[in-house]
């Protein structure tokens, strides 16, 4: 069990912030120590370990053997490696941010916990090891989106991730009960080794369903988007490589199982109704960090149509660029919000290129989510579009791939012609000047990471996938005529939201009712889902007064018999004579029954 | 050979005797004491399991006319049960504090109590069963007559006149079972070989008859209407008490019940039926309920039915998970309670309709709720986990994809919960004004309870390796 | 001579000694009579024990008295009861001390009873220990005389309709003994016997209070001082049982199955008629009339079971009974010389003096059968006993009725738990002296029975003859 190791520095520097009260602005600096400490161990465990597998019994019963098992195989070492390369990103990043010190223990806690489930996600090879990461992992976000429990949407947003997180792992939970009785092993690899039977085609749909309401696919994508009430750090996290990851991570991992079972398609007509709900979602939206979240939706989307086409290193490839452009972005929108008084509306957001740095590292993540060449992004979307053979799927990836060069830049532009007044200026000059270091730099290193995510494309080929079988897969290439028609698209966008948002200033949409609300359909999907909890609530309400029917039902029971006690009590008057009479009935009685 | 249990109760006689000499000047530590060391014998006995250190069966001459001795058997399930009735109950005694002007009173009767606790889960006859059962009954009686809050006349009440009524059935079908078998005898483990001579008709009945005692004890839909006024009304330790253990009385009689009578066997699919009604009618109804103490109560029988869906799936992990199931059910619902408890102190309140933001000044007891209802969504590392993997891969075995129906009841409930505590703990929208600060024994007996569910649900081998043993 | 022999005439003689200090008592001072009875009776209590531990063998002493087993076991319980009921009974308004010689004469009676060997006997000493009763109620004043003009009717009819069934059976057994094997044979096939069976039950139910010859039971109770109440029905009840078993099963033991239905059926409708209506009373006095009503239903379920182990039973629960109910009623005695009646007089007991509410509790818990008191003993074995003899449903019924029962006690228990802040109660010596004692019986045979039972077993085998 040597790569648990690799979570224990964070474990262990959780608990300390933790109780780091009187001194909380070390808080932070020791969390970012630890997590230094994890990404050394991590690198340490993957040169030591790498290949290996490793197996302990955690319990047993009748039968029912339970190991915990951990794996470093080139998938999971992959995401280990992402997981720990970001996180000291974060924390540091949190440094600056995070300026409320009774908060901060609590803060620097939950997020170095969050970080170490998704470690040991991203290393465990069996069902057990998975889950525990996965219930962490929906725990700790639903904590930290509930982060600020005082605000008015925070315990809202909250409630809804953990409520559709739920969900996904009572479906994860079943689909592990139905896995066991068929295979009586809980090992992913074994699983995948045992020949393929039937019985596996209800759990990978309860499998798929936990995956959807982790990536925030539709239909269940909604939580997401709302659970920007968290801190920005943790949208950073959550959104580039923690949490939603791990559902798409999960496919990937057992994609020769989906394969077999022939259940591709629906990760792929899922994978694209989502992309696409995202991206015009993001196109309508006006809040800073929403536009960003419907963006991850559509990025997660795109990752499933990848794995839904079989093209498992494309996928990959878009995973891991991915990763850096969103973090990215979700720090640069923080900084932006933090220097303008929380702010969140784009509209309401001014002098975005105040700071130079801010804004040039900035214009990295914007670049990569348009697709422009050589940024990461530009290979890990021309990698998925060169694979999709299948001409819809290749049209609608690159309507979305349009429509996400729109919003991006729409993203871009409206913050930064934002006029300004005379007193504002001065004030936004200083607030951007004299922003954490913190804040800042992360950013910038950030953005040399997004370069050389691109070189990942070369590199991925070349790595030996163990437990996979790689040949069965559509090979990572690019055909010129996907690239040009990427390059013309990213263009395209940009030229669209420039017209439109910079020479037309354009301010809505609000004029064309019927369009937005088909754009912007988060408000109905919102709606669908408060009906169903309303339907569920009502007959809450039903079972209720048959409850309280119940309750009285017996009551009534009781009193009815009071009624009887009441008139026989009254046969006993006083008199005596009555009693002779009943002293005759009775031995009358008794003649009688023994004549019978 | 050591006989723990005669050892456990003269312990805990001894305290009670003290409780009540004594009047309440050292009342809280003698019963303290007491229940801590009876869970250090008890915990000896787990580690001398194996070794043969201890006496596995404790008998004494009893009514010998009717073939009835004290005969006490430790078995693994006994174990398990034993010591989450022990820490449950340290839980309780812990939370109520040293200032109340009758804890002695309390504690007498939680550790009686406790008593009939420890003699039910090891008595290896009915009669015994019978008798702890009705002590314990009439414990937490007085516990909520004396103790409880304001509506405790009718909660009481109908506490006892369920009670009594499941009571007069058990004994009217242990009777029957003693003419019935060969040679009269209540001991379980004679009747369980004998019991295929029961004719099949005589079997059913009493089958029928002890189901109803136990469901209404568990509580299983239709024999639950004693529950949400009961646990209400019942002052905080005797909530905790009353969820945490005297539920398990029914349980682990319906699981006696069903390895006993081989009609089982036939009739276990339409229980199952009953046990799925009655975790979604629970789930249905805990979402109307406005008083936590009551959602927390449905929450129970929610739990309470997916025990009783692990008992009649009839095969081995159903049997042991729903054991499992009662210890992790034990502690989570003394949890919640707990934390209600705490909370209303805090608050002088516990309605859904007033209560917000309750984290704001009683953090710990809103984190104790919050990992309670994580505790009670099977969440992994706490025993919940452990207990619903081992039940469901036995429901899912004996009635395959049915099987996992009642895991939709947990996300029913658990939403439900989450939507409670958005609303009273974490919503500040109207923060209220606190009443009380929340001691440290109130903050001992939470962290008694997540240690529990933790250390059981982290470490579950150690429980579960006797078991094999 | 034998030991055995010494054995009866010592207690003859202290029989004698009881004349005498009855005779003796208007002229002397209240304190020595009641010493002098007391200590008689305590030596009769030593006496009976001796008999009892030492398991010695039967015999007829002149003729007249029959000792074994059985009677003994009677006797003493009846003494332990008698001394219990002094004790209350010491404060008693009496003039010239009559109360104490109406006391020692009944007590002459109801020690005879059991050892009665002849029907005459039976007869005599019923009428000994049922008529000085109607004068102990009437001496307490103008108020308590409806209540003793009741009972005196009532044991009127009784005691005419118990003659009147000697003198059917006369023809058959002209001997008129009790013993199994004069009337086994001889009285057999007839109309007039079972008339006779019928009589006999129909007479003794009035004082055994079974439904319907049990109206006058509430009244009378109620209308009666307390300590005379715990007397009638601790002690007066339970010769009448004592007496049909000696009857009943001696005598008529051909016909087992016809009283065995007889008993059935009176069961059933005593205990639903002493529950259902114990429901809706107030007043607590009148509840335990009823409660004991009730009692005389579940004391039935042994007699209808129609066994050796039904009979033990039954001979368990009316020395449980007899306990319980004199413990209670010291209780309501000393709470009604307070003026505390009704049920919801009794609301707050617990703060005003917790023992007393915690004795009334346990007290009635035990009538309700609630492990691991005795209560719960004598109707398990009641119940265990229907089911032996293929009984179920009167078992179903009793064990319903039992539950029913809960609903009344748990009232009494609820209100006495309620907070209410009175003044402390203070509770004489004596009264405390036959609660404890009552509640440690309660408890500690409660909790190992066995004693109790082989003791009942002995005794029924020896009624029996087996």
């Amino acid at each position: 069990m040597f790569p648990l190791i690799v979570i224990a520095p964070l474990v262990l520097g959780g608990f300390v912030s933790l109780f780091m009260r009187g001194r909380s602005h070390a808080a932070g600096w020791t969390a970012f120590a630890f997590s230094i400490a994890s990404l050394a161990l991590a690198s340490y465990a993957v040169v030591h370990s790498f290949g290996q597998a490793y197996a302990i019994t955690w319990f047993a019963i009748g039968g029912l053997t339970v190991h915990m098992a951990l794996s470093m195989y080139t998938l999971n070492t992959l995401l280990l490696i992402i997981v720990a390369l970001i996180t000291p990103f974060i924390m540091l990043y949190s440094i600056g941010y995070m300026d409320v010190p009774s908060e901060r223990p609590r803060f620097f806690f939950e997020l170095s916990i969050f970080a170490a489930s998704m470690m040991l996600f991203a290393i465990s090879a069996n069902f057990i090891a998975m889950f525990i990461a996965w219930e962490l992992l929906g725990i700790t976000s639903y904590l930290l989106i509930g982060f600020w429990y005082h605000r008015e949407r925070a315990p809202y947003a909250a409630r809804k991730s953990i409520t559709t997180i739920l969900i996904g792992d009572i479906a994860m939970l079943s689909a592990m009960v139905l896995i066991w009785n068929s295979f009586h092993t809980f090992n992913f690899y074994s699983i995948m080794a045992s020949p393929y039977t039937g019985a596996m085609q209800i759990p990978l749909l309860l499998i798929l369903a936990a995956v959807f309401t982790k990536s925030a696919q539709f239909p269940f994508h909604e939580w997401l988007a709302d659970a920007m009430e968290g801190p920005t750090p943790v949208s950073a996290f959550l959104h580039s490589s923690t949490m939603v990851k791990a559902g798409v991570f999960l496919v990937a991992l057992l994609l020769p199982l989906f394969y077999e079972a022939h259940l591709l398609y629906v990760i792929l007509a899922f994978g694209i109704a989502t992309a696409f709900i995202g991206a015009t979602n993001a196109i309508a939206e006006r809040h800073i960090k929403k536009i960003l979240a419907y963006s991850t939706m559509e990025d997660l989307g795109i990752i499933l149509v990848a794995l839904g086409l079989h093209a498992f290193l494309a996928a990959m490839l878009f995973f891991i660029v991915q990763t850096f452009y969103k973090a990215l972005l979700f720090m640069s929108a923080g900084s932006i919000m933090k220097a303008n008084g929380d702010a969140e509306n784009i509209y309401l957001i001014k002098g975005s290129t105040k700071n130079r740095l801010l804004f040039v590292s900035t214009l990295f993540g914007v670049g990569s989510i348009a697709g422009i060449f050589p940024l990461g992004g530009f290979f890990g979307k021309v990698a998925i579009d060169s694979a999709a053979s299948n001409i819809y799927v290749y049209a609608l990836l690159t309507l979305v791939e349009l429509v996400s060069s729109v919003y991006i830049f729409r993203w871009l532009f409206i913050p930064m012609r934002n006029p300004l007044t005379k007193g504002m200026d001065a004030e936004l000059t200083s607030k951007y000047g004299n922003m954490p270091k913190t804040m800042v730099y992360p950013l910038a290193a950030l953005a040399l990471l997004i370069v050389i995510s691109a070189f990942a494309y070369a590199y991925l080929p070349n790595l030996p996938f163990a437990g996979t079988s790689t040949n069965a897969y559509a090979p990572l290439h690019i055909s010129l005529m996907a690239a040009s028609i990427e390059t013309i698209m990213a263009l395209l966008g940009f030229s669209v939201a420039y017209c439109v948002y910079v020479k037309m200033n354009l301010r809505g949409m609000s004029s064309h009712a019927a369009l937005h609300a088909l754009v912007y359909n988060s408000v109905a999907v919102n709606w669908a889902y408060s009906i169903i909890a309303k339907a569920f609530y009502e007959l809450g309400g039903i079972i209720n007064s048959f409850d309280y029917a119940l309750y009285w039902f017996i009551v009534m029971g009781g009193d009815g018999t009071v009624f009887i006690a009441e008139k026989l009590r009254r046969i006993i008057n006083g008199q005596i004579n009555t009693y002779a009479v009943a002293f005759a009935a009775g031995i009358i009685l008794l003649v009688i029954i023994i004549t019978l | 050979m050591i006989q723990i249990l005669f050892i456990s109760f003269i312990t805990i006689a001894i305290a009670i005797a003290a409780n009540i000499v004594f009047g309440r000047r050292h009342s809280q530590h003698v019963s303290i004491a007491a229940l801590l060391l009876v869970l250090i014998y008890i915990s000896y006995s787990i580690s001398a399991f194996a070794s043969g250190g201890i006496a596995l069966s404790e008998s004494l001459p009893y009514i010998s006319s009717l073939g009835v001795s004290l005969h006490f058997t430790l078995t693994p399930i006994s174990i398990m049960l034993i010591t989450m009735s022990l820490i449950v109950t340290l839980a309780a005694m812990v939370w109520q504090g040293f200032r109340s002007s009758n804890t002695h009173s309390m504690n007498s009767l939680l550790l009686l109590f406790e008593l009939s606790a420890i003699g039910l889960f090891a008595s290896a006859n009915l009669f015994l069963f019978y008798i702890f059962w009705d002590v314990g009954v009439i414990a937490v009686f007085f516990i909520i007559r004396s103790f409880g809050s304001a509506s405790r006349d009718v909660a009481s009440k109908n506490f006892l006149i369920y009670s009594i009524f499941a009571s007069a059935l058990l004994l009217f079908a242990i009777m029957l079972i003693y003419f019935y078998t060969p040679v009269g005898s209540f001991n379980i483990s004679y009747i369980t070989a004998h019991s295929s001579e029961i004719p099949t008709a005589i079997q059913e009945s009493i089958f029928m008859l002890m189901f109803m005692a136990f469901a209404i004890k568990m509580p299983i839909f239709p024999f639950h209407s004693w529950m949400p006024n009961a646990y209400s009304n019942a002052p905080t330790s005797g909530s905790v008490v009353l969820a945490g253990v005297l539920s398990k009385f029914g349980a682990y009689g319906m699981l006696v019940l069903f390895y006993m009578l081989p009609v089982a066997e036939t009739l276990n699919e339409y229980i199952y039926a009953i046990a799925v009604i009655s975790i979604f009618y629970a789930a249905f109804a805990a979402m109307k309920q406005n008083d936590l103490k009551k959602m927390a109560g449905y929450t129970s029988m929610v739990e309470s039915g997916i025990i009783l869906a692990g008992i009649t799936a009839l095969n081995y992990l159903g049997k042991y998970g729903s054991v499992y199931m009662m210890l992790a059910h034990g502690f989570t619902i003394a949890l919640m309670f707990i934390a209600i408890g705490s909370i209303e102190f805090a608050y002088g309140t516990r309605s859904l309709s007033i209560l917000r933001g309750a984290v704001s000044s009683a953090k710990s007891a809103s984190y104790s709720f919050m990992f309670s209802i994580f505790g009670s969504t099977g969440m992994p590392l706490t025993a919940g986990f452990v207990a619903e993997l081992m039940i469901f891969i036995g429901t899912a075995s004996a009635f395959g994809l049915y099987g996992i129906i009642p895991l939709i009841g947990v996300i029913l409930v658990g939403a439900y919960m989450y939507l409670a505590a958005s609303r009273s703990i974490m919503s500040t929208k109207e923060k209220l004004q606190e009443v009380g600060i929340i001691s440290k024994p109130q903050k001992a007996a939470m962290a008694i309870a997540i240690a529990a569910i933790l250390f059981f649900g982290i470490f579950p081998f150690i429980l579960l390796n006797l078991v094999r043993i | 001579m034998a030991p055995i022999e010494y054995f009866g005439y010592a207690l003859f003689a202290l029989l004698a000694l009881l004349v005498l200090a009855s005779v003796s008592a208007p002229f002397y001072r209240r304190k020595k009579a009641s010493f002098v009875l007391g200590a008689t009776l305590l030596a009769s209590i030593a006496l009976t024990a001796s008999y009892l531990f030492a398991s010695g063998s039967s015999f007829y002493l002149f003729n007249i008295f029959k000792i074994y087993q059985f009677s003994m076991l009677f006797a003493g319980l009846f003494s332990i009861l008698l001394l219990l009921v002094m004790v209350l009974s010491y404060d008693a308004p009496s003039s010239f001390n009559s109360f104490f010689m109406m006391f020692g004469f009944a007590a002459i009676g109801i020690i005879l009873v059991p050892m009665a060997s002849s029907m005459v006997g039976l007869l005599l000493s019923l009428e000994l220990a049922s008529i000085p009763a109607i004068f102990m109620i009437a001496i307490n004043g103008k108020r308590f005389i409806e209540s003793s003009v009741k009972l005196l009717i009532m044991s009127g009819i009784a005691i005419s309709i118990l003659v009147f069934a000697m003198a059917l059976i006369f023809p058959y057994d002209a001997q008129l003994s009790l013993v199994q094997v004069s009337a086994f044979g001889l009285i057999k096939g007839s109309y007039l016997v079972l008339l006779a069976l019928v009589l006999f039950i129909g007479g003794l139910s009035i004082e055994a209070a079974l439904f319907p010859f049990n109206l006058w039971v509430p009244d009378v109770y109620q209308g009666a001082p307390a300590n005379m109440s715990a007397m009638l029905s601790g002690i007066n009840k339970k010769i009448a049982f004592v007496a049909l078993m000696e009857i009943v099963f001696t005598v008529f033991a051909a016909y087992s199955a016809t009283y065995a239905t007889l008993f059935m059926v009176l069961s059933i409708l005593t205990m639903f008629f002493g529950n259902l209506a114990a429901m809706v009373q107030k007043n607590v006095k009148r509840l335990l009339a009823y409660s004991s009503i009730s009692q005389a239903g579940y004391i039935l379920v042994g007699f209808a079971a129609a066994s050796q182990y039904g009979l033990e039973a039954s001979i368990f629960q009316i020395i449980t009974h007899s306990f319980m109910i004199i413990g209670a009623f010291a209780i309501i005695m000393l709470l009604e010389n307070l003026g505390i009646r009704t049920i919801d007089e009794y609301r707050g007991m617990s703060s005003r003096n917790g023992y007393l509410a915690l004795a009334l509790s346990l007290l009635l818990l035990s009538m309700a059968g609630v492990p691991p008191l005795m209560g719960f003993t004598g109707k398990f074995l009641l119940f265990t006993s229907a089911i032996k003899s293929n009984l179920l449903a009167l078992a179903l019924i009793g064990i319903l009725n039992s539950f029913i029962s809960i609903y009344y006690y748990s009232k009494v228990i609820i209100v006495m738990y309620q907070p209410k802040r009175e003044e402390r109660l203070v509770i004489p010596k004596a009264v405390i002296a036959v609660i404890s004692i009552a509640l440690l019986v309660i408890v500690i045979f409660g909790v190992y029975p066995q004693p109790m039972i082989s003791i009942a077993e002995r005794a029924a085998s020896a009624l029996l003859g087996v």
